[in-house]
């Protein structure tokens, strides 16, 4: 209970008793006290016979607990919900003015119900802050003082402001724990950040020495593919004497798989090469029909044996391009390679076109092969990989060729599209600008 | 096939490699298409042998023991003696960077292993009349 000596004790509450009042208010830094004091202050200048002083829970703002009291048994255990807009008290809280409740208006669980009682709102709530509270007066007179009103906005105010305070306390608090939670997070976002740093120079060393690894076998593989091709080259030539047919037809065969072999490790070289950016580029002006011819030369021996209808159509008047002549070779051949492996019957074309606005050629391979279901046109480009790789694959191959089209291509500025379904046939499109950037 | 009669006015080739396999075969197909032949295992070797027998063409291996291809190359090129003789670099070695040091080293030719015996000799004819387009 307050002690009540240091408050004014003249009977009737003057000027001196609210600047009495108003001081303990603003050298008291705990709500309960000011509660308290203001209990007392009403008992003893208000003719209040009982009273109890409600505020918002330091837990939770959406209820108002018992803070201090006078004269009420029973108080302690009273909680006042302020989700329920119907309840009077809570509608109490909005009113300005002292209201009067007659016995019996208020629910009969309600403290002061039975004798009826004055309410007094402290103050409305502001925008994001609970009330500041309710006092409920009980007085032998028939009004209540005009001083209760006072004290109560007074009290109102500084229990606004103490609650403020102590809702930046918390608020500080949490910041705090914030920050500590953001420093240590940092800290160990730095610490991953070091290792992975450290691991992607591991990568980079392993990549390294994989790429020279590869260049190192590559090498040495030729070597000895060098006598093999070399050897059977001059018997085929009949250096060493005239052949029998069936050691010619023996002999054509280490030549076709010595060669065959030749070009997987050349692919394999290739990527290795690209992968470790030294695959130069050579750019140079040059015409496309030239070089498509070439390309249809090159694989004849492949084109008369399939059986295929194979054609090469150029559109008119198509200018120079300024680019790898080479790596464009390269790439042609190997999509034309493919539609010869990948058709059974029908037709392969090749069209080379120049589209004027976006100063852009496009080589296409149109076949009518085994086409490419949708699911599968992702995984093609990739190293290593055909629609299926699997041991029992009927198609051979490295699964190199494609990958090293999409990089090639992304070397020369370009790009390389492919238009394809489940036996419809494919269509591959080599698209490159009209010059190339030297990067 | 018979191989054309050999004499001493056909051109001499110094074929230079430490692979004796390589070497053997080109220089068997090189004498096969009529030309004579010298060989050498190594860079210095190489350089001796121009300098004594002065041949029309050098077929230079570029990795070799002893001293490589590049410097037995920066050599002939740097004496009077040799300097004329075109210099064709050969290598299994594909990565970028030994050709433009073959270059450098003053190559005239360039040419990649695998490499089949009639290419190279297609190859040899070919430098052979760019320096002496009247022969």
């Amino acid at each position: 209970m307050p002690s009540t000596a240091a408050l004014p004790s003249p009977p009737v509450p003057g000027p001196e008793a609210r600047l009495a009042f108003a001081e303990l208010l603003l050298g008291c830094e705990e709500a309960r006290t000011c509660a308290e004091a203001a209990v007392a202050w009403l008992v003893h200048h208000a003719h209040a016979d009982q009273v109890l002083c409600l505020a918002p829970d330091d837990s939770d703002s959406h209820r108002l607990v018992p803070l201090a009291s006078h004269g009420v048994a029973d108080a302690d255990g009273f909680v006042l919900a302020m989700h329920d807009p119907g309840h009077p008290l809570v509608e109490a809280l909005q009113w300005t003015e002292p209201h009067w409740f007659p016995p019996g208006q208020l629910p009969q669980e309600l403290p002061l119900a039975t004798t009826g009682c004055f309410s007094l709102s402290l103050g409305r709530a502001a925008p994001g802050s609970p009330p500041p509270g309710l006092l409920l007066v009980v007085s032998s007179l028939p009004t209540l003082s005009p001083d209760a009103a006072w004290l109560a906005g007074h009290l109102g105010m500084h229990l606004s402001r103490l609650f403020k305070g102590s809702q930046l306390v918390r608020l500080e608090e949490a910041s705090s724990e914030l920050a500590a939670r953001v420093n240590a997070a940092t800290e160990e976002l730095a610490t991953q950040n070091e290792l992975l740093r450290r691991q992607a120079i591991q990568l980079e060393q392993a990549s390294a020495a994989k790429s020279q690894f590869l260049a190192n076998m590559s090498h040495e593989l030729r070597t000895p593919l060098n006598a093999i091709l070399g050897y059977t080259n001059m018997l085929l030539q009949g250096v060493n004497g005239e052949l029998s047919k069936t050691q010619l037809r023996s002999l054509s065969r280490i030549d076709s798989n010595g060669r065959h072999l030749l070009e997987i490790i050349n692919e394999i070289l290739d990527i290795t090469r690209i992968e470790a950016g030294r695959m130069p580029l050579h750019l140079s002006e040059f015409r496309l029909p030239e070089l498509i011819q070439e390309v249809m030369a090159e694989l004849d021996p492949i084109i008369a044996r399939s059986k295929l209808a194979v054609s090469a159509s150029m559109e008119g008047n198509l200018p120079a391009l300024y680019c790898d002549r080479q790596k464009v070779k390269q790439i042609v051949v190997n999509l034309l390679s493919n539609a010869l492996k990948f058709t059974h019957e029908g037709s392969i074309r090749v069209l080379a076109s120049y589209e004027v606005p976006t100063a852009t050629f496009h080589i296409a391979v149109a076949d009518t092969g085994i086409g490419i279901d949708p699911s599968h046109q992702e995984k093609i480009w990739e190293d290593f990989q055909q629609v299926d790789s699997s041991p029992t694959r009927a198609y051979g191959g490295t699964g190199l060729g494609l990958s090293i089209c999409r990089r090639l291509a992304a070397m020369l500025d370009g790009r390389i599209s492919l238009k394809s379904a489940p036996a419809q046939g494919s269509t591959f499109t080599l698209h490159l600008p009209r010059r190339t950037r030297r990067s | 096939m018979t191989p054309p009669a050999r004499n001493d006015t056909a051109p001499l080739v110094l074929i230079v490699d430490d692979y004796q396999d390589a070497r053997e075969m080109y220089a068997e197909y090189l004498e096969f298409s009529g030309f004579r032949v010298a060989e050498a295992r190594n860079g210095l070797e190489a350089v001796e042998k121009a300098f004594a027998l002065r041949p029309s063409v050098i077929l230079m291996d570029l990795s070799l023991p002893v001293m490589d291809g590049w410097e037995a190359t920066r050599r002939l090129k740097a004496d009077v003696r040799t300097r004329a003789i075109p210099v064709v670099a050969l290598t299994g070695h594909a990565l970028d960077g030994h050709s433009r040091e073959a270059q450098d080293a003053g190559c005239d030719a360039y040419v990649t292993k695998p490499c089949l015996p009639d290419a190279l000799v297609i190859e040899v004819r070919r430098v052979l009349a760019a320096v002496a387009p009247a022969a």
